[in-house]
């Protein structure tokens, strides 16, 4: 039997997932146990209801930062349910070459087992891209959370990347695509070039 | 079974490097057979003496236990994600163009939605940020090149326009001492500095006549001075010595 929610807490578990309070996106979950009592987790199902619509959903990640010494903690985020067009990423500010790197960066740390040495990820990048964008590419992937780095300088997967990124998909996807010698002539894509 | 101690020490030494190969994700972990390193390593075991030597056996089993770790780890999550061989991702990545890398993410990727608030941090800095903001009619102004102004040569008008010069210095005596020469007409020289401080006249007289505002024209003995209307151009001047102080 579905647990009837009130609808003045579906609104506000929608201002604290939507508006940005903090460094991070999100609400934690004891902030929300704390602003929408312990039944969050249903108040949040019946957000997800009225997210569906707008191809949007309430998705629950691992964070570190999260954890109260209980265990693991979890920071709570709308994300788009479907997927972004190129033309929707440009317009949202992305370029086609800051996307593929972090495609290539992201699809090198898995294939490491989720740990990748930064000089390899940032080889892989400079290659396409250039070693001076490289560096400031990498750097940005960590501040926004797709990668952190460790003190024995390893990349891994930030939290931004396991709230965001599909990696089953990413990677079948990257397996799937030819690589650039077996493609065809380009016609232009409309996504642009790598420099 | 016979077998040198510095070639066995050696091959320890290359299973450690690649032990650790794996550690830092230089190797793939199943490059390494641990079944047979481990069987190396027992069939060593008996003819080490030294301490250094234990140390270096002991190093090479806890390497192989962290490969055992990892291989365990790898195959986890081979089967458990991808079904795919990551040694092979790798290496397929550099030839992967950026618009198929693009592509890739933007059909995996389902971005956070929020949306920026004003807070009262986010205010108090862009008040901050007002506050020290220059005027529009400030910012504006083109700033500077960062290079000199070309050299020009400065007359003394402009000299005196900058307030270097003083007008009303020895060059407004002088323009004084023109004009009374141009009003009162030819004149003789020693009447001319007569008229006042005859040094000083003197003195000046010998600037207008030398600088082409005044010319000293020598009639019945004495030498008068007229004005010239406009400064004319000196060319091959000479000097005139004129006592002054009367009959002595």
């Amino acid at each position: 039997m579905t647990e009837v929610v009130a609808p003045e807490k579906i609104k506000r578990a929608a201002h604290l997932l939507l508006f940005r309070r903090g460094r991070r996106p999100g609400a934690r979950d004891w902030e929300l146990r704390n602003r929408l009592g312990p039944n969050y987790p249903a108040v949040l199902e019946g957000l997800n209801d009225v997210l569906a619509p707008l191809d949007l959903e309430v998705r629950g990640v691992a964070d570190a930062e999260a954890a109260d010494g209980a265990g693991a903690g979890k920071r709570y985020v709308a994300v788009l349910k479907g997927t972004m067009s190129p033309a929707d990423a440009r317009m949202s500010g992305w370029r086609i070459d800051t996307l593929s790197g972090l495609a290539a960066a992201l699809a090198l740390v898995l294939a490491k087992q989720g740990k990748a040495p930064r000089e390899e990820v940032e080889d892989l990048l400079a290659d396409k891209l250039g070693r001076w964008r490289t560096e400031a590419l990498v750097d940005t992937f960590e501040r926004s959370g797709y990668l952190q780095e460790d003190a024995d300088g390893f990349l891994a997967l930030g939290w931004r990347a396991y709230a965001e990124v599909d990696f089953k998909e990413l990677v079948t996807r990257l397996l799937a695509a030819k690589p650039m010698a077996e493609a065809p002539p380009s016609e232009g894509s409309g996504l642009g070039s790598v420099p | 079974m016979a077998m040198s101690l510095p070639k066995a020490r050696e091959e320890m030494r290359e299973l450690l490097a690649m032990c650790r190969a794996v550690e830092g994700r230089r190797r793939a972990p199943f490059e390494v057979d641990v079944g047979e390193a481990a069987a190396k390593a027992a069939i060593y075991f008996p003819s080490w003496q030294d301490l250094a030597d234990l140390r270096l056996d002991a190093a090479v089993l806890n390497g192989l236990s962290r490969v055992v770790q990892i291989q365990e780890s790898r195959l986890r999550y081979e089967a458990g994600l991808f079904l795919a061989d990551p040694q092979y991702l790798a290496g397929k990545l550099a030839g992967l163009s950026g618009d198929a890398l693009a592509d890739a993410l933007l059909a995996s990727w389902h971005p956070v939605a929020q949306l920026e608030q004003v807070t009262e941090r986010g205010l108090e800095a862009a008040k901050r940020y007002f506050d020290a903001l220059l005027p529009w009619s400030e910012r504006r102004v083109k700033p500077p090149s960062g290079r000199p102004p070309e050299a020009k040569r400065m007359d003394e008008e402009d000299l005196a326009s900058l307030g270097i010069l003083r007008r009303e210095g020895f060059l407004g005596y002088l323009g004084d001492l023109w004009e009374e020469l141009k009003a009162s007409g030819p004149v003789a020289h020693e009447d001319f500095v007569g008229r006042g401080d005859a040094v000083r006249r003197a003195y000046g007289a010998a600037f207008l006549v030398s600088y082409g505002y005044a010319e000293l024209v020598p009639e019945d003995g004495r030498m008068v001075l007229h004005a010239n209307p406009e400064r004319i151009e000196r060319r091959g001047c000479r000097s005139t010595v004129i006592v002054l102080g009367g009959e002595t």
